[in-house]
């Protein structure tokens, strides 16, 4: 965005003109970067949810998307950071791999049973009516984090823009 | 489709975010690229919808986001009882578009998103449309495009495109 002030030399008054608008710019602008700021956090932290929900994360098993994916961000502070809980980064990236499915392991047992395969939601109803004692399931990544940031990083420049049309009008 | 109002104190998020969608909305303003004129398809949302739903009618859609207001208590601009006040609304329009389709839409996602984008642009840099929704309290515009972002879906290939739009009114806030 340009701001354009124009000078006459002719007139001192405008000269006093253009410095007080100058001013008002310098005054402004770090007010005007941290909100813009809060809103992109805000933004792409909605993202990072829906990007959650499209790979298939159920919410049901944690805070994923409550407080486990969240802009975290000082009232005075320029930066921020998008905090995600430890277990949905592991989602995130984790190698496939087997686990011990047991009655004692009731989050888990509790994806299983609502599991979109029909074989695990099976199983995992003979462990819960103590059937048997345990079963081996395979779990895989659920990526969503590369995908959430790529939806919400172009975002930045636009409301950054946004923000200072609005505010310097 | 319910129709847009003035903005006052008392609907400043709802009232808002109506006006521009009533906008979106608007087969005469934003054309769907992929049914004719006398069919029917919901495809602007005020979120972003459930793509495995029974009842979703495919791509491309339009996310109208609800908007966000901020109240400049802080400003030089509001009155000396305090009742006037600057505000500024935030609302981001999303499309997204599929490369996936039946026969010659096949592969168009590009194109959708290019068409939809412009019809969104020309319509809200329409005079008359800006003139309506300035009466109903939004000035200053302010359209703020991003880029197109790829993201593949179970093998499908979509497209994103957001508009951060912007607009700012003294008004009053207080009874």
């Amino acid at each position: 965005m340009a701001l354009v002030i124009k000078i006459n030399p002719a007139n001192s008054l405008s000269l006093e003109v253009g410095i007080a608008r100058l001013n008002r710019v310098h005054r402004n602008l770090p007010n005007l970067v941290k909100e813009g700021t809060r809103q992109w956090g805000t933004t792409l932290e909605r993202d990072m949810k829906n990007s959650a929900a499209r790979a298939d994360i159920k919410a049901f098993t944690n805070t994923l998307f409550t407080s486990g994916i969240q802009w975290r961000q000082r009232p005075n502070g320029n930066i921020g950071l998008l905090f995600i809980r430890l277990y949905g980064v592991l989602l995130d990236s984790m190698k496939p791999h087997f686990v011990n499915l047991t009655r004692s392991r009731t989050r888990l047992l509790a994806w299983a049973l609502q599991a979109k395969s029909a074989n695990i939601r099976r199983k995992a109803s003979e462990v819960s009516s103590k059937r048997l004692d345990k079963i081996g399931i395979y779990v895989k990544p659920h990526p969503f984090i590369n995908n959430g940031w790529n939806i919400g990083r172009p975002k930045l420049r636009p409301i950054l823009n946004k923000q200072v049309q609005l505010g310097l009008a | 489709m319910t129709t847009s109002t003035k903005i006052t104190y008392s609907n400043l998020f709802s009232e808002s975010w109506n006006n521009i969608y009533n906008l979106i909305n608007s087969k005469s303003n934003v054309v769907d690229p992929t049914t004719s004129s006398s069919e029917f398809r919901k495809w602007v949302f005020s979120r972003e919808p459930d793509i495995k739903a029974s009842e979703f009618t495919g791509y491309p859609y339009i996310v109208v986001y609800n908007s966000e207001v901020t109240i400049e208590t802080e400003s030089k601009g509001k009155s000396l009882d305090g009742k006037s006040q600057i505000v500024i609304w935030t609302i981001e329009i999303e499309i997204v578009t599929s490369d996936r389709g039946n026969n010659n839409t096949d592969g168009k996602g590009q194109v959708h998103m290019d068409a939809i984008s412009d019809d969104i642009v020309e319509t809200l840099m329409n005079k008359s449309n800006r003139n309506t929704i300035r009466a109903n309290g939004l000035y200053f515009p302010s359209i703020n495009p991003s880029g197109v972002v790829p993201e593949v879906k179970s093998n499908e290939l979509c497209y994103r495109r957001s508009f951060i739009l912007g607009y700012k009114s003294k008004m009053q806030v207080s009874a």
